[in-house]
């Protein structure tokens, strides 16, 4: 598999996220993808999970969006793709990618909303490649009032 | 009918408890005389006791511009100490947590045991002319005491005592919360442009759900949700009947049938305010601890906590975190459309633009009068001595 047309994809979920073209971004991923939001708790010297998403999962948490009580504003995605390897098993790569994440209020205002990682596993059995798995791995672990948007 | 400048900001023509000046939210000499008459004298929640499980285990937090360190000794027991140093008053524990057997400060290396006596003066050969000594050097003890495994402390030496304070308000918890160990496996901070009272009091309020989805479409869907009564019990906590909510009834949501906590039907929800600032809710599978440091008049920290069973299977833990996630946390549905409302109010109250809010709801009690909200503020008045609804009036009258 060509590791530009891997990073297309990181760049492209990237797009489709900021876009809030959701099921465009589920058409990236992979029937059993799943998708989860880590980060470690200092307070609790614990790992914490702060979402935890099937395909399904997803699918019906964008499909409720519109009815939610959101922040004013949108986000803006910057994936830097780092590293592209072999996951150890056979027609998958392991993708780290660098996250940035921006917040855009309805007033223009820009802040950093958080910084992190995105943790990929990419399926490469099919034509084109198709995320298998995302971790999400949060540095930044105060964000404001939060999101219901998945990073 | 719109109203005019002078109608806007004349009170409501309502009981006074029944309405809340927008000062209060805003004023910076009630704020700090909020720090002085509540804070420093109410039970605040510092942690729950996994937080410290071990000996040495340590805990640090500031509270009421106070930096303060909750410690298990290595006899086991829960202390807390004002975190600073008796020498040159620095910080003695430094990060959000650690495990230490002695708590060494950093800057000159003074070292205590975890029961806060100064047990090494670096170079103390120094002090022995002009003294101190050691013997007077220990921390500043805090009154702290520990109920259902979470760990209250108290800045005023001679408060009443922790139970006599709570009363029976964890009536409604102390067989979900005291039968099995719990420990938190959630905690995370919000920092909100609002006043810390606001956040408590949409956590007292029902009438609020109207803004959830979540809960327009599962548990104000329930049957007998809008029959539950409050319970109000002294010092200005207050509880609600238990109900049972289906939650499946949000798209893509299961019901909560399996690993309900001891005590509780499947899907069954119990909430326990107590005053000032701290909320426990129960959701069935897991726990919802929140408290708040007040910071300024608009500016509060929230602390969240999620609480499972300690030493539960990975599954199952996996579950309840799940439970957790889905409505609170960083991107739970709720929660943030909370803070959002909570924001938006103080917006409108920073500068003035509100006058007062209202609180007049009576429904006999039930879910969605206002009879918690005004039993708060109550108490806020009581030990603010001033009421909610006239603040300014009394400062003047205080000042004469």
């Amino acid at each position: 598999m060509n590791a530009d047309a891997v990073k297309d994809l990181i760049y492209q979920s990237c797009l489709a996220m900021d876009d809030e073209r959701f099921d465009e971004y589920l058409s990236l991923c992979t029937e059993d993808y799943q998708y989860k939001v880590t980060t470690y708790s200092p307070e609790l010297r614990k790992e914490m999970v702060w979402l935890e998403q099937s395909r399904a999962d997803l699918g019906a948490m964008f499909e409720m969006l519109p009815e939610h009580v959101k922040p004013e504003g949108q986000f803006t995605r910057h994936a830097q793709v780092y590293r592209v390897a072999p996951n150890g098993s056979a027609g998958t790569l392991a993708v780290t990618s660098a996250l940035t994440l921006y917040f855009t209020t309805d007033r223009g205002e820009t802040k950093v909303f958080a910084i992190g990682r995105y943790n990929d596993v990419v399926d490469t059995t099919g034509p084109v490649p198709r995320l298998k798995t995302r971790e999400v791995r949060l540095e930044t672990r105060s964000l404001g009032a939060g999101s219901q948007i998945p990073f | 009918m719109t109203r005019s400048a002078d109608q806007w900001a004349t009170p409501p023509n309502l009981p006074p408890d029944h309405y809340i000046s927008s000062l209060v939210y805003s004023d910076p000499e009630i704020f700090r005389e909020e720090q002085e008459k509540i804070f420093k004298k109410s039970w605040k929640l510092a942690c729950h006791e996994s937080e410290v499980a071990a000996p040495g285990d340590y805990r640090t937090m500031t509270f009421a511009g106070t930096p303060l360190v909750v410690i298990r000794g290595m006899d086991r027991k829960i202390r807390c100490f004002v975190n600073v140093c008796s020498h040159r008053s620095a910080l003695v524990a430094r990060g959000p947590s650690g495990n230490a057997r002695t708590l060494t400060c950093f800057f000159h290396l003074w070292e205590y045991d975890t029961k806060g006596a100064c047990i090494a003066m670096t170079r103390d050969l120094g002090f022995k002319e002009c003294g101190p000594s050691r013997e007077e050097m220990g921390l500043r003890a805090v009154r702290c005491e520990t109920r259902l495994g979470m760990v209250f402390i108290n800045l005023d030496d001679s408060a009443e005592s922790l139970d006599a304070y709570l009363g029976p308000s964890f009536e409604l918890i102390e067989e979900v919360m005291g039968t099995r160990e719990l420990e938190v496996f959630h905690y995370h901070q919000v920092e909100m442009r609002a006043n810390w009272k606001q956040w408590h009091e949409t956590n007292m309020e029902d009438y609020h759900n109207w803004g959830h989805v979540v809960n327009r479409t599962t548990g104000m869907q329930a049957k007998g949700h809008f029959e539950r009564k409050w319970i109000l019990y002294p010092n200005g906590h207050g509880s609600i009947d238990p109900m049972k909510i289906d939650y499946s009834r949000y798209k893509g949501w299961q019901d909560r049938q399996d690993q309900n906590l001891p005590g509780l039907r499947p899907g069954e929800l119990r909430v326990v305010d107590l005053f000032p600032n701290t909320t426990i809710i129960v959701r069935a599978t897991c726990i919802r601890i929140d408290t708040s440091t007040p910071i300024g008049p608009s500016h509060t920290l929230l602390e969240y906590r999620g609480l499972g069973i300690k030493g539960e299977p990975a599954a199952e833990r996996a579950l309840r975190v799940r439970n957790h996630n889905q409505f609170w946390g960083p991107f739970g549905r709720n929660l943030v459309e909370d803070v959002v409302f909570v924001e938006a109010v103080e917006e409108c109250n920073r500068d003035g633009a509100a006058k007062y809010s209202v609180v007049s709801r009576r429904e006999e009690m039930k879910a969605q009068d206002d009879a918690l909200l005004r039993h708060f503020h109550g108490e806020w008045s009581k030990r603010m001595g001033r009421p909610a609804s006239n603040p300014v009036n009394q400062m003047a009258i205080a000042a004469e």
